[in-house]
């Protein structure tokens, strides 16, 4: 295998890693476009995505209730079910820190990152898990001299919908024009009537839906473990550092431009593809300090 | 001047001096004669150091002269005339005056109990490391205490969260050392947290057992002056020789080697040392790949595509805990066990017990010790480790639990001789002193702990293998994960480095 194949499976391994990248910053940046809220949260929700996706595979359809194929589905269902927890987070703590500063939403999503930890240990306990089938099943394609999983093709094209589904709602649908509406100017679309407590539940619920995708779909290519939200929560300040905070398409092009450049710096400068993601983050801040689709300022 | 002063003030009784200046005016007021308070004060200081001087007279006492009554029996020969000499036999008492010493005075054993000191991290991918500490040392706890505990003390351990950052885990210790008054710790923290930690507990002379760190790095630490801190577990010397040396034997025509080693110290070790012994003892060796993903990272797919890309004759890599479960995971998708003949993996056996039965067969693993190794009909101490261990836990050890058991007899051995030489629990100096040089049955086999607080003992490594027999007498080994078949032990004197020497100066000198 020359040099084009093994650039061309880097840059297919950098997809997959980035369509998760995807979900998460697309949940994080929702959030704080809409609620203005950056919810460090997020990584307590994606590794519920993930332990919950575990259960719901190892419990039905590896004992047989369900066909194999039937994980598939399953890591859909998981991530919804994060999403319920989001009923309640909301209005119980969330709504609470609306009208105060960034610092007083950070340290009380901190706290609740730490809250999920711990109850992912006490649910799960501290061991090392593993659902190996949930990757094997689907089998593997030859590629560019590599066996690539057929899961990473399902991965990249679950990724692809989902984002495309949120941007059908945000841009096609009423409900996302009244989303859009609130988040250019709170008082007045609650001065025409519309239940914005409601709204923001709505919002932040499906911010952390896609959380919760986000680890349920990484659930088979992963090894599990307490913690493990740490590094995409890490990335996606990254991310948002680079597309742009409260941009969802800024969003999507961070994830991108993350994920393939560390994939390509791993496989032709491994000694620093660490360094050359914050490198390209700190150009991008020098040239656009907003991000590449940042707004100069938020107007609420 | 203080007449001066007043003089002014009645001048100017609205004016306020500065709070410096006034300090300056009261050291001029003239002094008064003590009060009461200051009285007792000086007679409370002459009692004190009467007691004081008492005590001390008392301690430098010279012996005592004691009158003893003494009978003996003589033998005397009698002769009035010349030719009427006979024995006669009298009895003869005298008073002797004999010098005795004070006698010592047995001080009783302290009936608190023996604490122990357990910091580990209880979350994240580092947390299967000390796992097998922690459930050896509640099965060391209930153990000794059935048997009457050490020189009659209960012993009990606190166990405390080590966080995800270095002066997280120096807090921790310092929190075991002063607020909890531990006895001795026995903490399975990460290699730069141990190299952070190790300056502090010689600071707070907190007698501290590392069961898991294998850095070189840590050595001029544990040699310091005063140094409180012990290895007490298999160093990466065992891993780096003795995997290369395994290796050169198993597959002389391998000379292409990879590597996916996660970038710290350890990793950074494991592939300096093995790199250099390859250089000088195999001939055409060459380095095709390497990779270095960070600790706890979730994707490893761009390093295992790489590797595979360079074909190499062998991969080797140091990936532990939770990285090794996804990096395996991974590289069985990608079909890397199929594309690379053979694979070195140092990581130590709490990594295929993660994992289970996903774990291929036929890798050489590096795991320090192996719970069937030395046989159990062969070495008591091993059996009853691992049947004490299972009994209690359900699982098998690996090393880290291993190092707990040398800690624990290591502190155990050294206070039971001291106290039957002083009869007094023994103090900090003494115990460290104790434990220099001193031979240990351990569960693997004998080990020391030498004068530069190093741990000398010999490794094992092995062939991972499935073998359904082993499980029944053994639940669930060699079926849910892999044992070793066959295993290689490679002698001390082949792997550790003499005093003062490090791994790589040895290697180089050779």
């Amino acid at each position: 295998m020359g040099i084009p194949t093994l650039f061309f499976s880097l840059l297919l391994n950098g997809l997959v890693f980035s369509a998760m990248l995807v979900l998460f910053s697309l949940g994080l940046n929702l959030i704080f476009s809409y609620l203005n809220v950056l919810n460090m949260a997020h990584g307590g929700f994606y590794t519920l995505g993930i332990y919950l996706s575990m259960t719901l595979a190892t419990t039905i359809a590896l004992k047989g209730l369900l066909p194999t194929y039937s994980i598939l589905l399953l890591v859909f269902v998981a991530g919804g079910i994060v999403g319920l927890i989001g009923f309640v987070v909301e209005p119980l703590l969330l709504r609470r820190v609306y009208a105060r500063g960034h610092a007083d939403q950070l340290l009380l999503t901190y706290g609740l990152l730490l809250i999920l930890d711990d109850l992912v240990k006490l649910g799960w306990g501290l061991e090392l898990h593993s659902v190996p089938e949930a990757y094997y099943f689907l089998g593997n394609v030859p590629l560019f001299g590599v066996s690539f999983p057929n899961y990473n093709f399902f991965l990249l094209f679950g990724c692809f919908i989902l984002a495309w589904i949120l941007w059908f709602i945000l841009y096609k649908t009423i409900f996302g024009k009244t989303c859009r509406a609130i988040a250019e100017h709170r008082d007045m679309v609650r001065a025409l009537g519309v239940n914005s407590e409601k709204l923001f539940t709505l919002i932040f619920v499906i911010g952390v839906v896609y959380a919760g995708w986000g680890g349920s779909l990484m659930m088979p290519l992963t090894g599990i473990f307490p913690g493990i939200g740490l590094e995409p929560l890490i990335l996606s300040f990254i991310i948002v550092a680079i597309g742009g905070l409260g941009s969802l398409k800024g969003a999507v092009m961070g994830s991108f431009i993350v994920g393939l450049i560390r994939s390509i710096g791993i496989g032709y400068f491994p000694e620093i593809e660490l360094m050359i993601v914050y490198l390209i983050m700190a150009i991008i801040l020098l040239i656009r300090p907003q991000g590449l689709f940042g707004r100069r300022e938020i107007v609420w | 001047m203080a007449d001066i002063v007043d003089a002014f003030l009645k001048r100017n009784p609205n004016f306020e001096f500065s709070s410096e200046a006034e300090r300056k005016i009261k050291n001029l007021e003239p002094k008064k004669n003590p009060d009461r308070r200051v009285f007792l004060q000086y007679v409370g200081a002459g009692v004190a150091g009467l007691i004081v001087g008492a005590i001390g007279t008392f301690l430098l006492s010279p012996p005592k002269v004691e009158e003893k009554v003494v009978t003996r029996t003589e033998t005397v020969t009698v002769t009035p005339k010349p030719e009427e000499a006979r024995t006669v036999t009298t009895t003869v008492t005298k008073i002797e005056t004999v010098a005795t010493a004070p006698q010592p005075v047995k001080k009783p054993i302290p009936t608190t109990p023996i604490k122990i000191g357990h910091v580990h991290a209880f979350t994240g991918p580092a947390a299967v490391l000390g796992e097998s500490t922690t459930l050896t040392i509640r099965w060391l706890e209930e153990d000794i205490n059935a048997k009457g505990g050490i020189l009659g003390r209960k012993v009990t351990h606190i166990e405390r969260e080590q966080g995800s950052k270095t002066d997280e885990a120096v807090k921790e210790i310092r929190k075991i050392a002063l607020e909890d008054k531990v006895d001795f710790s026995i903490s399975t923290i990460g290699s730069g947290m141990a190299v952070a930690t190790a300056p502090v507990c010689d600071e707070l002379g907190l007698r501290q057992f590392y069961p898991a760190n294998r850095t070189a790095d840590l050595l001029p630490a544990l040699k310091a002056p005063g140094s409180t801190t012990f290895r007490a577990n298999r160093w990466d010397a065992g891993e780096s020789l003795g995997l290369a040396r395994a290796a050169m034997k198993l597959w002389p025509e391998a000379k292409k080697v990879a590597y996916i080693q996660p970038d710290y110290s350890y990793g950074r070790d494991i592939y300096a040392e093995t790199s250099l012994f390859w250089k000088k003892f195999l001939p055409g060796f060459e380095i095709v790949a390497e990779a270095w993903p960070p600790l706890y990272s979730t994707d490893f797919t761009p390093h295992i595509v790489k590797t595979i890309e360079a074909k190499p004759d062998i991969l080797y890599t140091s990936l532990w805990g939770g990285d090794w479960v996804t990096f395996l995971k991974q590289a069985k998708g990608y079909g890397l066990f199929e594309k690379i003949p053979h694979v070195i993996a140092g990581a130590g056996q709490e990594s295929f017990h993660g994992p289970g039965a996903e774990t291929p067969e036929g890798i050489l693993a590096g795991v320090r010790y192996h719970w069937l190794w030395p046989p159990h009909e062969m070495w008591p101490p091993q059996k009853e480790y691992v049947s004490g261990y299972y009994t209690m836990h359900k699982k098998y050890p690996y090393y880290t639990g291993e190092g707990a058991v040398i800690g624990f007899t290591a502190y155990r051995n050294a206070v039971e001789h001291l106290y039957t030489q002083k009869e007094s629990w023994p103090d900090t100096p003494d115990i460290v002193k104790a434990i220099e040089n001193m031979w240990i049955a351990a569960p693997g086999g004998w080990v020391m702990i030498r004068e530069d607080h190093e741990l000398v003992c010999s490794d094992v490594n092995g062939i991972t293998k499935y073998d359904p027999e082993v499980a029944k007498k053994y639940p669930g080994a060699g079926v849910n994960f892999p044992i070793l078949d066959p295993v290689f032990v490679s002698p001390a004197e082949e792997i550790i480095p003499p005093v003062g020497m490090h791994l790589k100066d040895w290697i180089a000198s050779w």
